[in-house]
């Protein structure tokens, strides 16, 4: 089971903060298949927001194929999004690491690799190469 | 996918989960509406007005005995037969009487004769405007039960438990009153006579309070404010028992007593108990005279005179004419109750759409 | 795939050429507005801009000088239409000499065939409130509950709500709007919380109702009406609007500087150097509420179907 924290100072609509939670909840392994989800009255009861925003993002969940409803039972996750590539001891997140030490002794600080982090996926995801890998993804 | 069906059913599991605890429970008790409401809202001034007509009514009962006791000690119930000393006695104990019983009583008919300007005050006070400026009549008024409805279970419980207490205390004074009416056929004739409490006796009060009641319905309505809606309620009430008590000798024909001017000023009536409410002098021309047209300084002899008066006058009620007066009061004071309850019906629908 | 709790094509409430006047004052004028079942309408106005009146008209209490207001397509305060209304007034008065468990009693004395004392008594007891504690000896917030408690267990389809969680604290008042969202899940009940803190609204409404002198100034889904408008931020001086802003409806204009930043609905592209972006619900309302003369704008779903028959 997830909890979702809503931030109703970020600016992002309430229904994506849960689209996004439930993602990196499945991202993470902490949601896998066939989990249930909460319904929206344990949603609502426990975040004080509106019924129809929970159920919104459960129909966009629905819509690209990572949870299911079924009638009368609940709402369950169909596909999870955790990948061996990016957990804990994988090949490319040492990597990353390794790279993030480096920086770190090159003078950079905290701010500046955020910033070049940034700009860097900026790159690798916006050309024709990185809609195909969005693409993907939702498959 | 339905995530609504979904709750739908868990709302519908829940549902019957309580049902079957309610059943398997007490009993919820019986539906009593708007009724139970009322009930709970007054049920302290309920008590307290039971408690307080419980103990008018022992005073009177006590007073009854008291006042029996006494007349049969002091043998008051038989006229003075012997003359001489033996009446001397009896006159003494006959003013005994009066001086220790009379005031008592005519304290008590008050009591009674307050009661519909009582009454009134507490539907328009309490009952009604209480709820429209504190605005706990819209709590009532968005529930299930119509505004009409709500009034009209608001004014009929408290109005039934008004009535039941005045008639039990206006039939308990009255048979009190009685016993120390047997005095009337003696030569005693003082007290509080029928025209005197008059207000207190049979149906009167009864119909005032209901007058009283919708009197004050349509006050609290009006006004919407506890104390003011009082005040106007007691107001009104005084007003009104104006006009009543000045047409009360005309509401039976009278019996008018004629005697030659030679008799002598003022004609004597026979019956010790009757209510001369008028008298005077009558003209050549027929037409009357009331005393009250005489200066105040004049000698009656030079009014007579002055005048041309061929005679005197007297209008009455003998004590036979009581309860015919008495029904026809308590016919218009009903009359104006209905008509002031349907002003106050009109003024519910006017507020509620 | 549906599954949201509003049916758009059922209608709560709906007002046609509405006008109710106090004295003199005429308290709403010309409203025409339409709001779909099941959703959680905010309805939003400075004091004293007929709020209050609007909801005590849905509720039944008072009556329209002008116009029309129905519930459910009935009058309200009719006899089918009254049950299905619960109201709470902004000073919530509850019998202060009851106890609570009285008050909940009047509920189902009162309510007939409806009642669900299960739902208040939860209610009540989320607050840890006893039964038999008596309403004259509660705090604002505890009689707040206590009042939401009798509404809720009416089980209304629709719950008018007036200025409910003005004297709650924040804890308070975040466990107040979960339990509302929660009935409005169960029940798909249609909301209407009317309110001037801002805060208490966002992400619990998705509908809006913006009233201002008495009149409809904004009605329809959040997100439509957010979408419909775009916050330009940009270069300019001189004291006329740029002309690129023509075509476009311009809500409120204000430079500060150099800088000019509008709230517009655009009509088509904006042309220009200007940096666009979705304005909070906050800057919305804000940028309406300061410009009284700004054109009414009502989201299809907001126009009442009435109206449209009629003209």
């Amino acid at each position: 089971m997830v909890e979702f924290r809503i931030d109703r100072r970020s600016g992002v609509a309430t229904y994506l903060q849960i689209v996004q939670q439930v993602k990196q909840a499945l991202r993470l392994g902490l949601l896998a298949p066939g989990d249930k989800l909460p319904t929206a009255k344990e949603v609502v009861a426990a975040t004080a927001i509106n019924p129809n925003t929970v159920l919104k993002a459960y129909r966009e969940l629905d819509r690209e194929g990572l949870v299911e409803a079924r009638p009368g039972l609940g709402t369950f996750v169909r596909r999870s999004l955790a990948r061996p590539q990016a957990a804990a001891g994988s090949p490319l997140r040492a990597e990353l690491a390794d790279w993030m030490h480096r920086a770190r002794e090159a003078g950079l600080d905290r701010e500046d690799v955020a910033a070049l982090l940034a700009s860097v996926l900026e790159d690798g995801f916006d050309g024709p190469a990185g809609a195909a890998g969005a693409a993907g993804t939702a498959t | 996918m339905s995530t609504t069906a979904e709750t739908a059913a868990e709302t519908a599991a829940e549902a019957t989960a309580t049902a079957t605890t309610i059943d398997r429970a007490a009993r919820p008790p019986r539906s009593l509406g708007v009724a139970w409401v009322v009930w709970r809202q007054h049920r302290t001034t309920a008590w307290i007005a039971l408690a307080v007509l419980a103990a008018l009514c022992a005073e009177l009962l006590w007073l009854r005995g008291a006042m029996t006791a006494y007349l049969a000690e002091h043998g008051l119930n038989v006229p003075c037969t012997q003359g001489g000393d033996a009446c001397a006695a009896h006159q003494a104990a006959a003013e005994g009487f009066l001086s220790r019983y009379s005031g008592l009583l005519t304290y008590n008919g008050h009591v009674l004769e307050f009661l519909p300007l009582l009454a009134g005050m507490i539907v328009a006070g309490p009952v009604i405007a209480r709820e429209l400026e504190s605005g706990t009549y819209k709590v009532v008024w968005t529930q299930s039960v119509s505004p009409l409805r709500w009034f009209a279970a608001k004014l009929a419980l408290p109005v039934l438990a008004l009535l039941a207490g005045a008639s039990v205390l206006a039939a308990v004074y009255s048979w009190t009153w009685s016993s120390a009416r047997l005095l009337e056929r003696d030569w005693i004739v003082h007290g509080p006579r029928w025209y005197e409490t008059f207000d207190a006796l049979g149906p009167a009060p009864v119909a005032g309070v209901l007058a009283g009641c919708a009197l004050g319905a349509l006050a609290g309505l009006l006004v919407r404010r506890t104390l003011p809606a009082m005040a106007a309620t007691a107001a009104a009430c005084l007003l009104l028992y104006w006009p009543l008590t000045a047409v009360r000798p005309y509401l039976t024909d009278p019996v008018t007593e004629t005697v030659p001017v030679s008799a002598g000023y003022p004609p004597a009536v026979q019956a010790g108990d009757s209510w001369r409410y008028e008298r005077g002098m009558t003209t050549p021309s027929g037409g009357r005279m009331p005393d009250a047209g005489c200066a105040v300084n004049f000698s009656i002899q030079r009014c007579v005179t002055d005048h041309g008066a061929t005679g005197w006058y007297v209008d009455y009620h003998p004590a036979s004419h009581f309860r015919r007066l008495q029904w026809t009061q308590a016919g218009i004071v009903t009359g104006a109750a209905a008509l002031l309850a349907a002003g106050a019906v009109r003024r519910v629908r006017r507020l509620s759409p | 795939m549906t599954g949201l709790t509003y049916q758009p094509e059922r209608t709560a409430l709906e007002a046609v050429g509405l006008g109710v006047r106090h004295r003199r004052r005429w308290a709403l004028q010309d409203c025409s507005f339409r709001l779909p079942a099941g959703r959680v309408c905010a309805l939003v106005g400075p004091n004293g801009a007929g709020k209050s009146t609007l909801l005590s008209l849905a509720a039944g209490l008072t009556r329209p000088t002008k116009g029309s207001l129905t519930v459910f397509g009935g009058r309200p305060g009719a006899a089918d239409v009254r049950p299905r209304v619960a109201y709470l007034s902004q000073d919530k008065p509850l019998y202060p000499q009851f106890t609570i468990a009285d008050t909940l009693r009047m509920g189902r004395e009162l309510n007939p065939g409806r009642w669900d004392q299960a739902a208040a008594e939860a209610t009540v007891a989320d607050g840890g409130l006893s039964s038999g504690a008596r309403i004259g000896d509660l705090s604002g917030g505890q009689r707040t509950r206590v009042a939401l408690a009798l509404a809720f267990g009416k089980r209304p389809d629709v719950l008018l709500l007036d200025e409910p969680m003005a004297d709650l604290d924040p804890l308070v008042r975040h466990e107040m709007t979960a339990a509302l969202m929660t009935q409005a899940a169960g029940n798909a009940t249609t909301v209407v919380i009317a309110s001037h803190v801002l805060a208490e609204l966002d992400g619990v409404c998705d509908y809006l109702l913006l009233i201002a002198d008495g009149r409809v100034r904004l009605a329809g889904e959040v997100e439509d009406l957010l979408a419909a408008h775009t916050v330009l931020v940009g270069r300019h001086e001189g004291p006329d609007l740029p002309r690129e802003f023509a075509v476009h409806t311009v809500v409120e204009a204000r430079a500060t500087g150099r800088q000019l930043t509008a709230l517009v609905r655009p009509d088509g592209p904006v042309a220009g150097q200007w940096r666009a972006s979705e304005p909070s619900l906050e800057e919305l309302l804000l940028a309406h509420l300061r410009t009284p003369g700004a054109p009414p704008l009502l989201a299809p779903s907001a126009e009442p179907r009435r109206f449209k028959a009629a003209a």
